[in-house]
């Protein structure tokens, strides 16, 4: 009896241990990714050609058009899951909305200054990937 | 007299802010369109319902059409199949400048000896097509009759093929069944089109404002396109082979394609470093070859088409973060 008590803790020795930290790593490798993905988004929007700060203003007919685009930072999640490639451990689906933003007015300032409204989405997905201990994309 | 002039210019500002304030609810549907009126013999025989020709009837069409296309910043061209040619060139749209095009149109030409190669001119105009911005709606004036030369049901699949982004529109002057089925055929090619009878839009304003929005704009949200970016697919220098690296991460993508299973266009796109024409080839190459790849692990190759953007400008490319960025493969969802 003693005996089969003994060899139920190696086997959980053997397994719930590498188990519970491997769930640990994983909660970590989630948590690091959740951070990437904001660091990488905010990045994304700063290196936006066009962007809130800097529209682009054009002319149409009698009238002028400022555009801007921007990732929607409430609009971001990732998940991961284990890869199928041999490259890397972990990759992510990390989704989010990319909206464009359009004013228009009589002058270039008007429009610059006016009230953006949303005239596009695009629902974007990429994949970044878990290598060397860290998210990169 | 005064009254009357008053009244009617407490009228037009009246319609003027109306049409502001419509304006301000309206989202672009498209970013291009391109008016393609059918000059072929059978368009200069009359139509004795609307007592007129059928290619003046689409003349009044396209002319109301133009009118009441409501001002959001489209692209704009337009072209005329039997004979195929362009009337007006490809740039920001000008009402004017497309209401002058319309009435060059011919509206009672000759008749005898001129035949539709609809496909032809579907063909001849597919190459001003290429460089619309996307999304393109075509709106097809014709009677759908007398065809000859290259089929216009498998040529415009071909265009719907090897340029996703466009949609066929279709006014229908036609007189005959045969030419009411190939309109029909043209219209069935993909869902997004919208095909009308010419009469009705001549008949009821409604009918044509209806059309107008159902082609051009919407008063809703904006309907979202979907994408999958991939950053990363890197090649040798100066090369077409993908490293290990860049074929886990298209594994990856292979496989969300795969559960997907829609069509879709891979779109390769280089930073701002070398000349347009070396990043426009090298894009091209790359979308081909990463097309080729996701073939190989099991996508079907009629659910792709790559096409080579060249230079993107959409992030900074005086940094090597912004670079990298540009350089990427957009995999968009049609």
């Amino acid at each position: 009896m003693f005996r089969h008590w003994l060899m139920a803790v190696a086997l959980c020795g053997l397994v719930a241990a590498p188990c519970s930290t491997f769930a640990a790593n994983e909660s970590k490798i989630q948590a690091d990714l959740n951070t990437f993905a904001h660091q990488y988004v905010k990045s994304a929007n700063k290196r936006m050609t066009v962007n809130r700060a800097r529209p682009q203003v054009v002319k149409r007919g009698s009238t002028y058009v400022a555009t801007f685009t921007e990732i929607d930072q409430e609009t971001v999640t990732a998940q991961m899951r284990k890869s199928n490639s041999k490259h890397f451990d972990y990759v992510a689906t990390l989704s989010y909305n990319e909206l464009t933003f359009e004013s228009v007015g009589k002058t270039r300032k008007e429009a610059t200054s006016g009230q953006f409204r949303c005239v596009k989405v695009r629902k974007l997905t990429e994949l970044p990937r878990y290598v060397k201990g860290k998210w990169e994309n | 007299m005064k009254v009357f002039r008053n009244a009617l210019a407490v009228a037009a500002l009246v319609m003027g802010i109306a049409s502001a304030a419509q304006a301000a609810d309206m989202i672009r549907k498209v970013d291009s369109f391109d008016l393609l009126a059918d000059q072929s013999g059978s368009m200069m025989m009359q139509a004795p319902d609307l007592k007129m020709t059928k290619a003046a009837a689409a003349k009044q069409v396209l002319a109301a059409v133009n009118e009441a296309i409501p001002d959001l910043g489209y692209k704009a061209s337009m072209h005329t199949v039997a004979p195929a040619g362009q009337v007006v060139s490809y740039g920001d749209w000008d009402r004017s400048a497309m209401s002058t095009g319309i009435d060059s149109l011919e509206s009672d030409g000759v008749i005898f000896g001129r035949m539709t190669p609809m496909g032809d001119g579907f063909a001849a105009n597919s190459g001003d097509y290429a460089s619309m911005a996307r999304p393109t709606a075509i709106v097809l004036a014709s009677d759908g009759a007398n065809n000859t030369g290259i089929d216009p049901v498998a040529e415009a699949a071909a265009i719907y093929q090897a340029q996703p982004g466009i949609c066929f529109h279709v006014i229908s002057f036609a007189d005959t069944p045969e030419g009411q089925a190939v309109l029909d055929k043209i219209a069935a090619l993909n869902s997004c089109s919208v095909s009308v009878k010419g009469a009705d839009l001549l008949a009821d304003q409604n009918a044509l404002n209806q059309f107008v929005a159902d082609v051009f704009y919407t008063t809703g949200a904006p309907v979202a396109e979907e994408a999958l970016v991939l950053h990363g697919v890197n090649f040798a220098f100066d090369s077409y082979a993908l490293d290990a690296k860049a074929q886990g991460i298209l594994d990856e993508a292979a496989a969300v394609l795969k559960e997907k299973n829609v069509r879709v266009t891979l779109e390769g796109w280089t930073d701002s470093i070398g000349s347009d024409a070396y990043n426009k080839k090298l894009s091209q190459n790359r979308a081909n070859a990463v097309k080729a790849y996701l073939v190989e692990q099991g996508v079907p190759a009629s659910k792709l088409t790559a096409i080579g953007m060249g230079k993107s400008f959409k992030y900074d490319n005086a940094t090597e973060e912004g670079r990298y960025l540009n350089r990427r493969v957009e995999i968009l969802f049609n």
